[in-house]
């Protein structure tokens, strides 16, 4: 029960504030992350031969896919590739047609109440009571997860200093932005303090700025030791935060794992752009790591050329996935 | 205290939409109170009629019920027919599917909210029944019992109607759900009884025309009549009495499985005669526990499918 294993998010927010935007604040989630992994044994997530089939259209086809503890994993396809059905069978909503799934060690389909206490799902629409203040909404799905009323104060608090809502906590829903909203709909994820977040398209609709502290809150919670299941369209979104990738095409999982790692099994298709002192620019082939380091090596080393600039044009995850899908449509 | 009954209250006490309704709902029964009043004020008011008195009263009395009863017909589906389809609409269900709330918690949380704000309405209207009992006609009894009719209804028609919500993705098809469902529990069971009488009198048997009694049982206005009938009840002209009177002769003719509460013969004040069922052949359940039972039945059957349909996870995405 919640009751049992209940650590308020404020305590947490306090001892580990949310990063601010600086580029070692995704090692330390990194960091944060391994340690959580390292100490949990097994994935968050896990589905063998995952199917749903409607009618005559399978939306999801026999997915195999592994979360690990700790990790921020990322779920990249286009449109109807199956991602909002593979989340919702992932969040007890939805009964595969076949393949067995495991949430946290349990399995949706008939441990339902052990998953929900354990998952915190943010759908990707965004659907909020308008006619509540933002502390009532809280303490309504606080109550909903069976959070102890004693505890709701504290907790409120605690979830809206961390989503950065404090100052609005006596104002009414309908009147908070997109953005707020959005981080509002995160805080109800995370009113009973669960370890796996499940979070569908929550970028989608933000300005560049809500989206930056949509990613450090994204960052901070995973510092927590939370692990973090995200969908998304904006792909520098998720190169960003994701410690692991996969991508889904047609339904059927095309590729799984860390980013990189994807990237080198591609071998021959990063490209890198060197600026040299004086102005011209270069660009040359390098499959993986180790080439990229051997070409800078020779350049600087063994030629002795002026390189000011030295910078992978197309490894990122845009170029990933543009490498691995087909652009089909079901 | 189910988290859904405390926030729909927020939520509908918080909007005008609540006093506008209440406002409206004591304003038709007070300007019922008034007309059923000088429709039988005595031209000497010196005179004290007690007869024409305790008629008086009563006609209050049962004016109140049955124009409550009217104003449930539109009132329930105005609270409840947007319940779940309207969390669907806002794209709320979701979130609330994924709590540890149980499908049952979250309709049964619904109805709740609309029973309560239906109890404030009648604890409104109390001084409305303060006026019959003032004067005569009808006890504290009776008066107590309309009211928990009322209720006991608003409650029956509540879980119908939140119920068929689940079934909408829309809230207007929900709305237009809820009214039609409501005028076949309101005129259904009359309308099936005309039709069987026509049926049977095409049939031509030479005998009199009796379709089956228990037709008639399955109403609303019958479960009123019968629950809150009494001394005094064949006298004046109300909606219930006709509710009464239909029923009566439908047991008359059939040779009733069940009884009426009440002593049903009288005289009208034109002098008709009113022929009630025999107090000397009562026999079987009473009208209204055989009409609350097949309401009962509808309501907790249409509850048990749509907490089916809120169930998760389900098949296909609701």
């Amino acid at each position: 029960m919640t009751e049992a294993t209940f650590e308020s998010p404020a305590a947490s927010a306090t001892v580990t504030p949310t990063p601010t935007p600086t580029p070692t604040a995704g090692a330390t989630a990194a960091t944060a992350a391994t340690a959580a992994t390292a100490t949990v044994a097994g994935a968050a997530i896990e589905t063998t031969g995952l199917t749903k089939r409607y009618g005559t259209l399978l939306a999801v086809n026999d997915v195999n896919l592994t979360v690990p503890h700790g990790s921020i994993f990322g779920l990249i396809g286009p449109n109807g590739a199956g991602k909002s059905t593979t989340f919702s069978m992932i969040a007890t909503l939805l009964r595969p047609t076949s393949g067995s799934l495991r949430v946290m060690g349990a399995d949706p389909t008939s441990d339902v109440r052990a998953v929900r206490s354990r998952m915190g799902y943010m759908p990707d629409v965004l659907g909020v009571y308008d006619n509540l203040r933002v502390d009532e909404y809280l303490e309504f799905f606080a109550a909903a997860y069976k959070v102890p009323a004693r505890q709701w104060p504290g907790l409120v608090d605690g979830l809206l200093e961390l989503v950065e809502l404090s100052v609005k906590k006596s104002a009414m829903v309908n009147s908070l932005s997109r953005g707020m909203k959005q981080r509002l709909s995160l805080a109800r994820a995370l009113v009973h303090d669960p370890q796996l977040l499940i979070l569908d398209e929550p970028a989608s609709g933000l300005d560049p700025r809500a989206r930056v502290e949509l990613r450090d809150l994204l960052r901070g919670l995973n510092a927590m030791g939370k692990t973090i299941l995200i969908s998304s369209h904006i792909l520098a979104e998720l190169e960003e935060v994701c410690s692991d990738v996969a991508i889904m095409e047609a339904g059927k999982l095309l590729v799984s794992g860390p980013p990189r790692t994807i990237l080198d099994s591609l071998g021959g298709t990063r490209t890198v752009r060197v600026r040299f002192a004086g102005g011209g620019i270069e660009t040359f082939n390098a499959a993986n790591d180790a080439e990229q380091s051997a070409l800078l090596r020779r350049l600087v080393v063994d030629e002795a050329r002026d390189v000011v600039e030295f910078i992978e044009e197309s490894g990122g995850l845009e170029h990933l996935f543009m490498a691995i899908t087909q652009g089909i449509v079901q | 205290m189910n988290p859904v009954l405390a926030r729909e209250v927020k939520e509908r006490m918080r909007g005008l939409r609540a006093f506008i309704s209440l406002t409206i709902f004591l304003g038709l029964l007070t300007l019922t109170v008034w007309l059923v009043y000088q429709a039988n004020n005595p031209s000497n008011q010196f005179t004290v009629d007690l007869e024409r008195q305790t008629r008086l009263g009563r006609d209050v009395f049962e004016w109140v019920l049955s124009i409550m009863l009217l104003l449930l017909y539109f009132l329930v589906p105005s609270l409840t027919a947007g319940t779940i389809a309207g969390e669907r609409e806002r794209q709320t269900l979701t979130s609330l599917q994924v709590t540890l709330l149980r499908p049952r918690a979250i309709l049964w949380g619904k109805i709740e909210a609309a029973t309560a704000y239906l109890g404030l309405m009648i604890v409104a209207a109390l001084p409305l029944f303060a006026v019959a009992y003032q004067l005569g006609g009808v006890s504290i009894t009776q008066a107590a019992k309309g009211l928990v009719a009322i209720l006991v209804i608003g409650v029956l028609l509540a879980t119908m109607v939140a119920s068929i919500s689940a079934f909408s993705k829309r809230v207007q098809v929900a709305v237009l759900l809820a009214y039609g469902f409501t005028g076949i529990v309101a005129l259904g069971s009359f309308v099936l009884t005309g039709v069987a009488a026509i049926v049977d009198n095409a049939r031509g048997n030479g005998d009199i025309v009796n379709p089956p009694a228990a037709l008639v049982v399955a109403n609303p206005a019958v479960l009123l009549a019968d629950f809150t009938a009494g001394e005094n009840v064949a006298i004046g002209n109300t909606p219930l009495r006709g509710a009464r009177e239909l029923t009566v002769r439908m047991y008359n003719q059939n040779d009733g499985w069940f009884s009426m509460s009440g002593d049903d013969r009288g005289v009208r004040p034109n002098g008709d005669v009113i022929v009630g069922f025999d107090d000397t052949t009562r026999r079987g359940f009473p009208a209204w526990v055989l009409s609350f039972a097949s309401l009962a039945a509808v309501a907790g059957g249409l509850f048990f499918l749509a907490c089916r349909r809120l169930r998760t996870p389900a098949e296909t995405e609701r």
